[in-house]
């Protein structure tokens, strides 16, 4: 019952936020199809396509360019880091309003003051942000629907859905993760610091380790490579012992973090 | 008489090594006033940041209302209502939305008794439409005190309640604090304002570096302690009159004395009836003396 009181609280805070993100989400994914209805764009792009400069084709990969070919404009905006950018920004969100805010200020001694435990307190944070990535991957495959619909964009349908299910596995990854430095942070700049830094650096090395051998040797520790549109779009079946590996581990971090959160001593604000 | 708060050696360290409190023993009975004394970083907040399971224990136990804080802490705050210090509500509430969300935890929900309180603290329907960051300190301090009593507790925790409260708002205060105790009800007041301890609470206890000094009623307390008297003689008198045991000299210049009356005031007035007095003057004893006996260098 307190829980729920609590879990409402925070829903009620996160839903402007929810609303404005999956907005913003839908409107981008639902540009793709105009930009892959546009005659002009079409034939700009498989110019550059069919002759890319090989920096660029060792970056992307020889898959990039197919896809591109195959489905036009419309798969760019699941494979543009945008997307995952404002999925990011939501996690951040929701952990810093559900924590590390009230930890900061010192409000969350009124909330602790109340019959509702740290775990559950923690537990609604999780709650949350799976609800909010949740909404927010089906506001992006509504987008591109919608917009295949408004821009009549025939042929071949990719497997929009497929990758949207693999860009919420990751995304819960992720969001397991950056709750677990706010199980520890005590404002919201020790929280942003250390785990926004750890993220784009994995992921700037994801988007440049066709550049490098050595890069390819982090992939399996790192998150983003996980997320694959490319090779769902060439039809390639990812692998189960990592679709499996990730949720136990996002579980397990979110188990962390509770711990942590139950056990720690929380600042005076 | 039955103990609602009780600890036993509690201690919290920070990191190893800055001392919050240390063997804390003490006993908050049903029914009182209970006030904490000390001055910034005694280690009251610290405290009531234990009992509340904010913080963790490095070594030593404590229980309210006969649960232990840490182990029982949900079935406790179902009893209890907390104020704490200089933290605002959340920002984005309006005064209505806060009290209403902190007030749906609770199975209980006497609206009579928030409009009661609201009345106390002269809060307006307007005031209540406002967002809380719109609210001065005095304001927001307001709906953090009635936030803390809208459920009818058992025990009412608070830290430094009246800082930025204004005087009719004090007032107000004290008789609620007052009117809950006669009710029933038991306060743990952490202050470092004398003058509210000694007008409100029926034992205090001082704290100091961490370390329980002394726990004693007011009036013990108050009466234990020495005054300062200080008397201007019309004629200079010689030093060896006043050095009787009676007195402990602070000042003295031979027409100026300024003493701790340390004996019995019928000896003193024995021997200062034999020379002429301009002017004597010997306040009331307050708590501030107490405060400042037990903080100062040599105690």
């Amino acid at each position: 019952m307190e829980g729920r009181v609590h879990l409402f609280y925070i829903c009620r805070k996160l839903t402007k936020a929810i609303i404005l993100l999956c907005l913003a989400v839908f409107i981008f994914e639902g540009l793709f199809p105009l930009l892959s209805a546009s005659a002009k764009l079409k034939m700009e792009m498989m110019g550059d396509m069919q002759n890319p400069q090989p920096e660029m084709l060792k970056m992307m990969g020889r898959d990039f360019y197919d896809v591109m070919m195959d489905y036009g404009f419309i798969v760019f905006g699941y494979i543009h880091p945008f997307l995952l950018v404002l999925l990011v920004i939501y996690i951040f969100y929701a952990v810093s309003q559900v924590l590390t805010s009230e930890i900061a200020t010192g409000s969350i001694g009124f909330i602790l003051s109340r019959p509702v435990s740290r775990m559950r307190i923690y537990f609604n944070l999780a709650i949350v942000i799976y609800s909010g990535l949740a909404v927010m991957s089906l506001a992006a495959l509504g987008g591109t629907y919608f917009g295949m619909w408004i821009f009549n964009v025939g042929g071949k349908v990719p497997p929009f859905l497929s990758i949207v299910i693999n860009l919420y596995v990751l995304m819960l990854f992720i969001a397991g993760y950056i709750a677990l430095f706010a199980s520890i942070a005590d404002t919201g700049k020790s929280l942003f610091i250390p785990s926004g830094i750890i993220l784009f650096v994995f992921y700037t090395i994801d988007l440049i380790s066709g550049l490098w051998e050595p890069f390819e040797y982090i992939s399996p520790i790192n998150p983003f490579s996980y997320y694959k549109p490319i090779e769902l779009l060439v039809g390639q079946r990812l692998d189960l012992a990592a679709g499996l590996a990730i949720p136990v581990l996002t579980a397990l971090m979110f188990w962390l973090g509770a711990r942590i959160f139950s056990r720690r001593n929380l600042p005076s604000g | 008489m039955e103990a609602v708060i009780k600890t036993d050696r509690l201690t919290k360290i920070y990191g190893g090594k800055t001392v919050g409190i240390q063997d804390l023993t003490m006993e908050v009975r049903r029914g009182e006033i209970y006030g904490f004394l000390g001055s910034n970083g005694a280690g009251k907040t610290t405290t009531i940041r234990l009992l509340l399971n904010l913080i963790f224990p490095t070594s030593g136990s404590a229980e309210a209302l006969g649960k232990n804080v840490t182990a029982e802490h949900l079935d406790i705050c179902s009893l209890v209502g907390y104020a704490p210090s200089g933290v605002r509500p959340p920002r984005n509430m309006t005064g209505d939305e806060f009290l209403k969300y902190m007030g749906r935890y609770y199975k209980y929900n006497d609206l009579k008794h928030l409009r009661n309180l609201l009345d106390r603290f002269e809060f307006s329907e307007k005031d209540l439409s406002r967002k809380i960051k719109e609210y001065s300190s005095g304001m927001a301090r307001k709906i953090a005190i009635i936030q803390a009593f809208q459920h009818k507790p058992e025990l009412v925790i608070m830290d430094e309640p009246t800082e930025g409260l204004d005087p009719v708002m004090q007032h107000h205060f004290y008789e609620l604090l007052t009117d809950y105790r006669n009710s029933g009800g038991t306060v743990f007041l952490s202050s470092h304002r004398l003058r509210e301890v000694e007008q409100v609470c029926d034992r205090a206890a001082i704290i100091r570096n961490g370390i329980l000094v002394t726990v004693e009623t007011v009036k013990d307390l108050v009466e234990r302690t020495s005054r300062t008297i200080t008397i201007h003689f019309k004629k200079k008198i010689p030093r060896s009159v006043l050095e009787t045991g009676e007195l402990e000299i602070i000042e003295f210049n031979g027409e100026r004395l300024k003493a701790k009356l340390k004996g019995d005031i019928n000896k003193v007035i024995n021997i200062l009836s034999k020379y002429e007095i301009k002017d004597l003057s010997l306040p009331p004893l307050s708590l501030e003396d107490v405060f400042l006996h037990y903080y100062s260098e040599e105690n």
